[in-house]
């Protein structure tokens, strides 16, 4: 129910969301002369570089039947999307706080706006990863659709973080570069850059209590894999109650410090 | 929700807000989630027990001094702050002005955010395209309203602010002391605004240290001291509670610095033959010779008592009282009158007004100068007197001793105090016919 009026209430506010969404590109890029093109660019040049070091320098093995450099972008470009928003949403009511201190706000959509501007970005991406693929001769299958899902389960999760994240900053400076190397960390215990399949299996376990296992390998599943997300029951329930708690906690500790909110910023 | 009947627009009851202070951030944390609630600071309160109710199209002031509470009554009213106890009913939609800036991005151009502030009041974009003529033309900073807010003077900002506030149609206008950075027209512009918005039934707050403004525009004032509601009532009655107090106020702070311990009588000659004169305290770095110090300075009336309320068109005389510790000549004493905005009102020194006549001091010696004088009809309020010694002639001299506001004086003018000063002038008219007037270039 509290989830189905919050819903309705972003619904009514989606005049102010994309209003702030589009504030929010052109705060980044001001006075920049390539201005929002800049968001794409530098995860383009990443991936240029990859492209270069393993697939021209280091010649890596396909993955599978699978060019190493497709099967490392499906791996690459979720991975940014969850870095950019955790990393702009754990600010953004500190960046903001002039709409906290001055003026009657609803200051949860802030984080909120953050996730939408990075996930303009990635929706452009995906588009790249399509184009990629076809240019490699791999048509689109129904298994691609899956991707809309896995971009719904990533924004649950990241919602749920960011309200988390950005309340914490206010009252704790630490967290920002505490979530830094989390993410830093995470990164690396992420099968983005390595094959989960190198390591024994009797660690793999572990490795799929990592969230992020679940979102890359799901966007592999789509393009890579071709395995349906209920193909792999278990990890899903175990995606789904980790997000859900993860959204609880985060809207109960936002909504337990929002009114002090004010009195520190 | 408290019951509320239809004509009151603002109705707030038994209002406390607590500020926690906490010794480090973190304990903040802490105890927001602690979950058996342990405490981890100290109760400041910013405001106790407040109530009142403000009717429909009623312009209230809140006056009161810096950290009374005026501001954080504001800031709940508006829904900015969560109030610790008590309850606010609001009736209408607010548009705040506090502090300075409202909602304002400072990396964004006057007219985004217009257009930013419009959204997050919940107007279209195409209601906005409609208010935006007026919201420029009233805030007239021309260009710079294409330019980032960042660039803007606060004066310019204030205008902008206003400007938006008092065009999305509100029904109650919360305005903080926003006004004091415009300048002169501007202020005179928004007054007009308020007095068109009162017109249409628009209910106005607004916290002012001025007290002509609040005189001038408001029904009903609150008075806030400490956190404490002091009065609520018309006007007039609480105007006049309020300026009282200060007076008090001000004989009790001299009383404290022990400038006079009586002050009926000063200058008087005591038994021993000696001569009492009340010690000027000076604090703080001032121009301040060896060979000569001011060691009184004073303002009696009539009688001869001391006083600090002045009023107009009655004599006094300044009593300046300088210690010289060796012979000078070329001698000039004076001091000045200025207003609470620093301009100059008076100057009296003893070269111009004592026929361009140098005194001199041939030893070690206290000199006395008395200037006496009848109070033009200047405008009432609170003065500064700055006492001087110089040496040399009007035009070329070395200021020796200054102390600059050292003494504050009220100055009560029973007139229609409409400028600095006010003049007996001859009224004589005379009426012709039209055609018997002819008006040359």
């Amino acid at each position: 129910m509290v989830f189905i009026s919050f819903l309705l209430d972003i619904m009514r506010s989606r005049n102010l969301l994309w209003e702030l969404t589009k504030k929010d590109f052109q705060i980044r890029y001001l006075g920049s002369y390539l201005g929002m093109i800049w968001a794409f660019i530098q995860p383009a040049i990443t991936i240029l570089i990859f492209w270069f070091v393993f697939q021209v320098g280091f010649k890596s093995m396909p993955v599978g039947d699978f060019p190493f450099i497709l099967w490392l972008v499906t791996g690459m470009f979720p991975w940014f999307f969850i870095n950019d928003s955790i990393n702009s949403a754990t600010g953004a009511i500190v960046e903001n706080s002039y709409l906290v201190k001055k003026v009657v706000f609803r200051v949860s959509l802030l984080p909120i706006v953050k996730i939408i501007s990075a996930f303009i970005v990635h929706l452009f991406f995906v588009g790249v990863l399509f184009i990629m693929f076809l240019s490699y001769g791999y048509l689109p299958t129904i298994y691609s659709l899956q991707v809309i899902y896995y971009i719904f389960a990533t924004i649950c999760l990241l919602l749920g973080l960011s309200w988390l994240t950005s309340a914490l900053i206010i009252f704790l400076k630490d967290v920002g570069q505490l979530m830094a190397m989390v993410l830093q960390f995470a990164f690396w215990m992420t099968p983005v850059f390595w094959n989960f399949k190198i390591i024994p299996a009797k660690y793999v376990i572990y490795l799929k209590l990592n969230p992020a296992y679940y979102i890359i390998e799901g966007y592999r599943n789509c393009f890579i894999y071709h395995r349906w997300f209920w193909q792999d029951m278990n990890v899903t329930i175990y995606y789904w109650s980790f997000t859900i708690i993860i959204l609880l906690v985060g809207a109960v500790t936002f909504k337990r410090l929002r009114p002090h909110f004010a009195d520190v910023l | 929700m408290i019951f509320m009947d239809s004509s009151v627009a603002i109705k707030v009851e038994n209002l406390s807000k607590c500020y926690k202070l906490y010794e480090k951030p973190t304990d903040r944390l802490k105890e927001s989630l602690h979950p058996l609630r342990k405490k981890y600071h100290r109760d400041f309160y910013a405001l106790q027990h407040v109530s009142f109710d403000i009717k429909r199209g009623e312009t209230v002031g809140i006056i009161g001094k810096n950290g009374s509470g005026k501001s954080t009554l504001l800031k709940m009213i508006t829904g900015v702050l969560t109030p610790s106890a008590g309850e606010i009913s609001v009736d209408g939609k607010i548009s705040a002005l506090l502090e300075l800036g409202a909602g304002f991005n400072p990396e964004f151009t006057g007219v985004e955010n217009i257009y930013m502030n419009g959204t997050i009041m919940g107007f279209s974009k195409l209601e906005m395209d409609a208010k935006l003529h007026d919201i420029i033309d009233f805030a007239d900073i021309g260009d710079f309203i294409y330019q980032p807010v960042k660039m803007y003077s606060s004066g310019m900002f204030a205008r902008l602010a206003f400007a938006v506030a008092i065009n999305i149609d509100p029904d109650i206008l919360i305005v903080d002391e926003a006004l004091s950075v415009g300048d002169v027209f501007f202020q005179n512009k928004c007054f007009k605004k308020f007095q068109e918005l009162k017109a249409k039934n628009v209910t106005i707050l607004f916290v002012s240290h001025d007290m002509g403004s609040i005189k001038q525009m408001t029904q009903r004032v609150l008075w806030l001291k400490q956190g404490q509601q002091t009065m609520f009532d018309t006007t007039e009655v609480v105007c006049e509670a309020y300026f009282n107090e200060q007076l008090n106020m001000q004989n009790e702070w001299n009383q404290d610095l022990d400038v006079v311990k009586d002050k009926i009588l000063a200058d008087i000659i005591k038994n021993d033959g000696k001569m009492i004169l009340p010690k000027l305290y000076t604090t703080g770095k001032k121009l301040v010779s060896d060979d000569v110090e001011i060691k009184s300075f004073f303002i009696k009336d009539n009688a001869g008592k001391q006083v600090d309320y002045l009023k107009v068109d009655h004599e006094y005389t300044a009593v300046l009282g300088a210690q010289f510790s060796n012979a000078m000549s070329n001698l000039i004493f004076g001091f000045v009158l200025e207003n609470n905005k620093g301009i100059v009102i008076l100057g009296v020194n003893s070269f111009i007004n004592g026929n361009e006549k140098l005194i001199e001091v041939t030893r070690p010696c206290v000199m006395m100068v008395e200037f006496t004088f009848t109070l033009p009809r200047i405008l009432k309020g609170d003065y500064l007197v700055s006492p001087a010694v110089a040496q040399g002639v009007q035009d070329k001299n070395v200021i020796l001793t200054w102390l600059p506001s050292i003494a504050h004086i009220t100055i009560e003018n029973f007139g229609y105090n409409l400028s600095l000063i006010e003049i007996e002038t001859g009224v004589k008219t005379t009426e012709y016919q039209p055609d018997c007037v002819e008006f040359v270039e």
